[in-house]
């Protein structure tokens, strides 16, 4: 128990490393801004209790914010994410699935599910940041095609880092 | 009281996101307000401190280009130099110093962190107060305008970009006396709009746009850009001016700080005259 929850302590410094220092420095263009930290919240096992996916949802994106200049933005796109997160899981998944409480990776779960599951909260993600972000109902067109290319990056890298960290690590 | 009680409990997990929620909207909301710019983070020691290290690193990708630009500085300096002008007069008068008096003195510094792809981007500096940074200081680089401080620390500042939905300077076009003003509609970090210039005015591809007289944030004639677009803006009597800026926002590395001497005084008489009614 102690080690999954430092595994998964270590995850998101990491995962929050690579977001602020790397990705958030490549300014590719205003349309691929892919948020990557966020593998940590989808990571978190099946059976999480509601209650913690949204406190740490909520301060996964706040340190995120301080990193990066966005005050309060991926607090609140990280605590949406946290409860959409809860209720898709337990519509797509069985009952003796949620309570074998593993983690929904690339290794536990079928590639499908997994590959969906990724993408549609990264995209549901992305489009509650870029709407703070721009914070206004015009070009709402621009600013989901925006959310769904970046989105889609950002579940490509975050396939590419499950495919590399699935063979050592067991259950995080 | 009971059942009300029995209710909360039902969905605290719903009140717990409602509360969480408010207080990163509350963040958000008074983020936007332009004096609460001091939330901003990254001029805090500890951020700081990452981000300088990983700009360490990453400054090396661009040593060649930098060395370029700073040869290029230096020879536009140099040409400024006494030595390089000869005196064409008989009788010699040169101006002694007392003539000129210094205006606008400047603070080199270093980007540690930048951002373009955002709607309000920000640069964190590593200067800072200990420096002499202040609030509201420009701030430049050799091929043009970059933005304005809007907070500082001890050893770090943030500046909004020109890249920030919140940013306005006063922009003059070189041989036109109108003056607009100069805002960023998030589109590219490679263009900007001026705005509130009259249709009267003629003007074409490639008019070289500069800083005017009227802001004391910047020396007059610093570089802006150039025209690249002019078109009719919609309803009204006025023109729409898309600029290509000058300064290439995704590879900003040293800047320099501007310092207005003289901030203090204008900004005195401007209070006198404003208090005064």
């Amino acid at each position: 128990m102690a080690i999954s929850i430092l595994k998964h302590i270590i995850a998101f410094i990491l995962l929050a490393g690579l977001q602020v220092l790397v990705l958030n420095g490549l300014d590719i263009n205003s349309y691929i801004n892919p948020q990557v930290f966020i593998l940590f919240l989808l990571l978190l096992p099946v059976n999480s209790e509601i209650w913690f996916c949204l406190i740490a949802g909520f301060f996964s994106g706040a340190i995120v914010d301080g990193l990066s200049n966005t005050s309060g933005i991926h607090a609140f796109a990280g605590t949406a994410l946290g409860y959409f997160r809860y209720f898709y899981i337990k519509f797509s998944l069985d009952k003796e699935e949620i309570e074998r409480g593993m983690s929904p990776n690339i290794k536990n779960m079928p590639t499908s599910w997994h590959f969906f599951y990724l993408l549609i909260c990264s995209l549901i993600y992305h489009w509650v940041v870029f709407f703070l972000e721009a914070f206004t109902f015009t070009g709402l067109s621009l600013l989901t095609l925006k959310s769904l290319s970046s989105a889609i990056i950002a579940t490509f890298i975050m396939l590419l880092i499950g495919f590399l960290f699935s063979r050592k690590t067991t259950n995080v | 009281m009971r059942d009300f009680f029995l209710f909360i409990q039902r969905y605290s997990h719903f009140f717990l996101f409602l509360i969480l929620e408010s207080v990163a909207f509350y963040a958000i909301y008074s983020f936007n307000n332009y004096h609460h710019a001091v939330l901003l983070n990254t001029s805090n020691n500890v951020n700081g401190y990452i981000l300088t290290q990983r700009s360490n690193i990453t400054k090396y990708f661009t040593l060649s280009e930098e060395n370029e630009k700073l040869q290029q500085e230096n020879n536009a300096l140099r040409k400024q130099l006494l030595e390089s002008y000869y005196i064409d007069k008989g009788d010699t008068i040169r101006n002694t110093d007392t003539t000129f008096r210094q205006k606008f003195t400047y603070i080199p510094g270093n980007v540690i962190q930048n951002s373009t792809d955002l709607v309000n981007n920000y640069i964190t500096i590593d200067k800072g107060a200990r420096h002499g940074i202040k609030k509201n200081m420009g701030v430049i680089n050799p091929d043009g305008i970059v933005g304005i401080i809007v907070a500082t620390s001890e050893n770090f500042s943030i500046a909004m970009s020109v890249l920030n939905s919140k940013f306005k300077v006063t922009p003059k076009l070189k041989g036109n006396t109108s003056i607009g003003r100069l805002v960023w509609k998030n589109n590219s970090p490679y263009y900007a709009t001026i705005e509130g210039i009259n249709k009267f005015n003629i003007l074409k591809k490639g008019d070289i746009v500069q800083t005017s007289q009227y802001s004391s944030l910047f020396p007059e004639n610093v570089m802006i850009g150039t025209v690249s677009e002019v078109k009719p803006a919609p309803g009204g009597s006025f023109l729409e001016v898309k600029v290509k800026l000058s300064t290439n926002f995704t590879n900003l590395r040293s800047v320099y700080i501007i310092n207005n001497l003289q901030k203090e005084e204008i900004e005195t008489i401007e209070d006198q005259i404003i208090n005064g009614n």
